[in-house]
């Protein structure tokens, strides 16, 4: 009796501290799929239900979650764009709407390419750090946040998005190390296709590099890119240049190669770090048919097959990670 | 490369002890100690409310191994606010935060224009990239080009855009190309209608291997805002083929305010404090960032990063290098401040709005719905400057090696917490494997 009360006076004294979170209803599993570059021209935006726009190649399996499309002009507006249809205003009025524990709800996020850029550029300059929104997870499938070297080469006969997308402005809009605590989990993916990858994407040649890399030229260089973004890009490191794999910052990892923090590749984590053993019960890959380089920790899929990868593993994925 | 295997079991076990840890911390009924904490609470309330908040959670017998990766995102977290936001270690592994204004130049072919011409057509009528690449002939040989500038952003009418462009032969070890440059211009932002700029005044060096291009932004007008693209157009010698060469940047000649070069330091709490003196123009939500170097170690100490509205009424913006990381790094002595930067929002709504968006989440949701007509550049900036300062000598007892703390970052703890011990549901766990197997719930 003294235990239940002393409990009921602690239950109670934390709600004076926090009056808006209230622990009587369990949280609501959001699941907000952000897409990326993509023609407009029939796109409603906002948030929906369904695939409207028909970006994606599915919606991913949850026991409990609610799956969301959050639909942005990612063709006439640039990703950090703080107007609607922009991607910094949809995606902020997304996420006050779905993630706000004060409403008990809890978000996972699978952004893909584009999409990524606009999701780190509103984390970023939010104040994740001290609100209630909360978010469990990023899945940033081939994300673009990094910046592309065709856009460096094409922007100029594109479309407004391209201008964002180049290595310049995405790297300059926003502080890529300021994710306030919340990991991006990358998805870096290296299928190329021959022309562009050996035309625009940085290369290196040497030991050790990636075979499921584009082989290019004659010196045996390996050029990292799945058609449309560089590794540089989908694994998150802070430098816009020649790399054969995705590494961490995500404890314990302290890559000191450069990668912005709070960015590693999916899944890492204390337990499992994605390599099985032991006693460890996160594994992952836990779709079949990602593609997945161990080696390496990339996916050899083409810039599209990131997106279907990230839905294979959350649908795949153990309920306890991915609802 | 293979950090994941080198730390091993190693890490399975330093993860075990430390979510015990974090447990123990987390959750008073899961132990001995935890339920003395509980009788603490009751004794001592408001110490105790933070502690408290987290019993309705799960409690550790409950938790196996699989429920780690949800308790990560709260591990990650909780390192994160181990400082205050603003203020994180810098090492010389944040390259990109040790050069503020500048991004990595790429090497790129230099692809005639009949080519792209061609590859862009056929992108307008659907063709898939590569697709389109693989449509068209390329020449034998793409000797390529690479731009360096020396600043990716130009911050105000007074800073000044270096563009060094070389060129390279398509083969390591072949000779240069002979490129003669015919037209050097400037494109504007998308948003206005991608207006033409202009010429840009350029000089080639021997044998034109290298060219440089200088541009300021000649007015605070808006024409040089936003996207800027330099545009070289060029041919090879004995060649009838136009090359087009392009490098954007992001110019800023308006600007929301200036740094005077004027500091102050002082001790609060523990921490080192640096005003740096302002001159505000406009009311804005800006981010203000610098770093701090230990001039004793030659080493960077800290990136400090300010989210916060500025005003014309401001004459200082307080940097705050936090305590602890000091004496975590174990930097003390003299130190210099550098890299002064602020990045300012371009709003149609007050910045209050943008600094708290949760508490302001109808206003914005009813604007979505009525946008501005005009689109305009999301970003304005301080002028550029190179100011430094150097602080007295510190010695390592100055500094306080409190953690952080906030009533907001434990409240968030605390719903990391809840969270993870919700998703502990085997039911919905034997649900979700059904679903992926495509079999037919269980009752």
């Amino acid at each position: 009796m003294r235990a239940l009360a002393i409990a009921t006076l602690c239950a109670a004294l934390g709600w004076l501290i926090s009056p808006g979170i209230s622990q009587a209803q369990s949280l609501t599993h959001n699941i907000l799929l952000i897409h990326g570059r993509s023609d407009s021209s029939n796109e409603q935006f906002g948030v929906f239900t369904t695939d409207q726009h028909q970006y994606w190649s599915g919606s991913p399996v949850t026991a409990d979650g609610h799956v969301y499309f959050v639909q942005w002009d990612a063709w006439n507006r640039k990703f950090d764009d703080t107007t609607c249809p922009g991607g910094q205003c949809i995606i902020q009025n997304a996420v006050n709407a779905l993630c706000d524990a004060n409403n008990n709800q809890e978000c996972w996020i699978i952004c893909h390419s584009a999409g990524c850029s606009a999701f780190e550029n509103y984390l970023a300059k939010s104040n994740y750090c001290c609100n209630s929104i909360l978010i469990a997870h990023v899945m940033a499938a081939s994300s673009a946040a990094g910046g592309s070297e065709i856009a460096n080469t094409l922007s100029w006969v594109g479309h407004t998005i391209d201008q964002s997308l180049t290595t310049g402005y995405s790297r300059g809009a926003y502080n890529h190390n300021n994710m306030q605590g919340v990991v991006v989990r990358g998805f870096g993916t290296t299928h190329n296709t021959t022309i562009p990858a050996c035309l625009f994407f940085p290369g290196q040649s040497g030991s050790g590099l990636n075979p499921d890399c584009n082989l290019c030229g004659l010196t045996g260089a390996r050029h990292c890119a799945d058609g449309a973004v560089a590794l540089h890009s989908t694994c998150g490191h802070n430098r816009a240049a020649s790399f054969q794999d995705c590494n961490s910052t995500l404890a314990p990892h302290t890559d000191t190669a450069g990668t912005y923090s709070f960015h590693g590749w999916w899944i890492t984590d204390h337990e499992c770090n994605a390599l099985g053993g032991t006693g460890c019960n996160w594994s992952g890959p836990f779709s079949s048919g990602t593609n997945w380089n161990a080696s390496f920790k990339t996916y050899n899929v083409d810039h599209g097959g990131g997106a279907n990868d990230a839905l294979a593993e959350y649908s795949a994925a153990p309920y306890a990670l991915c609802p | 490369m293979s950090n994941a295997r080198k730390h091993g079991r190693t890490l399975l076990r330093w993860a075990k002890s430390r979510l015990a840890a974090l447990f123990a911390e987390l959750k008073p009924s899961a132990s001995p100690w935890a339920r003395k904490k509980r009788g603490f609470c009751a004794r001592v309330p408001l110490i105790g409310l933070v502690a408290c908040y987290a019993l309705p959670a799960v409690s550790a017998a409950q938790v196996s191994e699989g429920d780690a990766t949800p308790l990560n995102s709260m591990v990650a977290y909780r390192e994160f606010i181990k400082y205050p936001p603003e203020s994180r270690p810098l090492v010389g592994a944040n390259w990109d935060l040790l050069n503020p204004w500048s991004v990595d130049a790429a090497t790129l072919p230099m692809i005639p224009t009949r080519i792209t011409a061609q590859v862009e057509s056929m992108r307008r009528a659907g063709v898939a990239e590569d697709e389109a690449w693989r449509g068209v002939t390329l020449p034998a040989a793409l000797p390529k080009y690479r731009f360096e500038l020396n600043t990716a952003v130009l911050a105000g009418t007074r800073h000044e855009l270096k563009a060094t462009l070389t060129f390279m032969p398509d083969q390591a070890g072949g000779p240069a190309p002979q490129v003669n440059i015919t037209r050097a211009e400037l494109v504007g932002d998308a948003d206005f209608g991608s207006p033409a700029l202009g010429a840009v005044p350029y000089s080639c060096q021997a044998g034109n291997a290298t060219c440089t291009f200088r541009w300021r932004a000649p007015a605070a007008r808006k024409e040089y805002w936003g996207v800027i693209n330099l545009v070289v157009t060029a041919n090879l010698v004995g060649s009838t083929d136009e090359l087009v060469m392009r490098q954007s940047f992001y110019s800023s000649p308006m600007t929301a305010g200036k740094f005077t070069g004027q500091f102050q330091e002082r001790l609060e709490n523990g921490s080192l404090v640096i005003d740096a003196g302002v001159n505000v123009t406009s009311r804005m939500a800006c981010f203000v960032s610098s770093n701090l170097y230990s001039i004793d170690k030659g080493l960077p100490s800290q990136h400090v990063e300010r989210r916060l509205i500025v005003d014309p009424s401001m004459r200082s913006i307080a940097f705050t290098f936090f305590g602890k990381i000091f004496r975590d790094y174990g930097h003390e002595g003299t130190f210099r401040l550098q890299d002064l930067k602020a990045q300012c929002e371009n709003l149609h709504y007050p910045p209050e709005w943008f600094l708290d968006s949760v508490a302001h989440k109808a206003e914005l949701q009813a604007l979505q719905a009525r946008p501005p007509a005009a689109k305009e550049p999301s970003r304005i900036y301080f002028d550029y400057n190179d100011y430094s300062y150097t602080t007295r000598k510190y010695s390592s007892s100055e500094f306080s090696d409190r953690e952080w703390q906030s009533a907001e970052s434990t409240r968030k703890l605390t719903l990391y917490n809840r969270a993870a011990g919700e998703l502990a549901s085997p039911s919905l766990e034997t649900l979700k494997k059904e679903l992926r197997q495509g079999r037919e719930p269980s009752p």
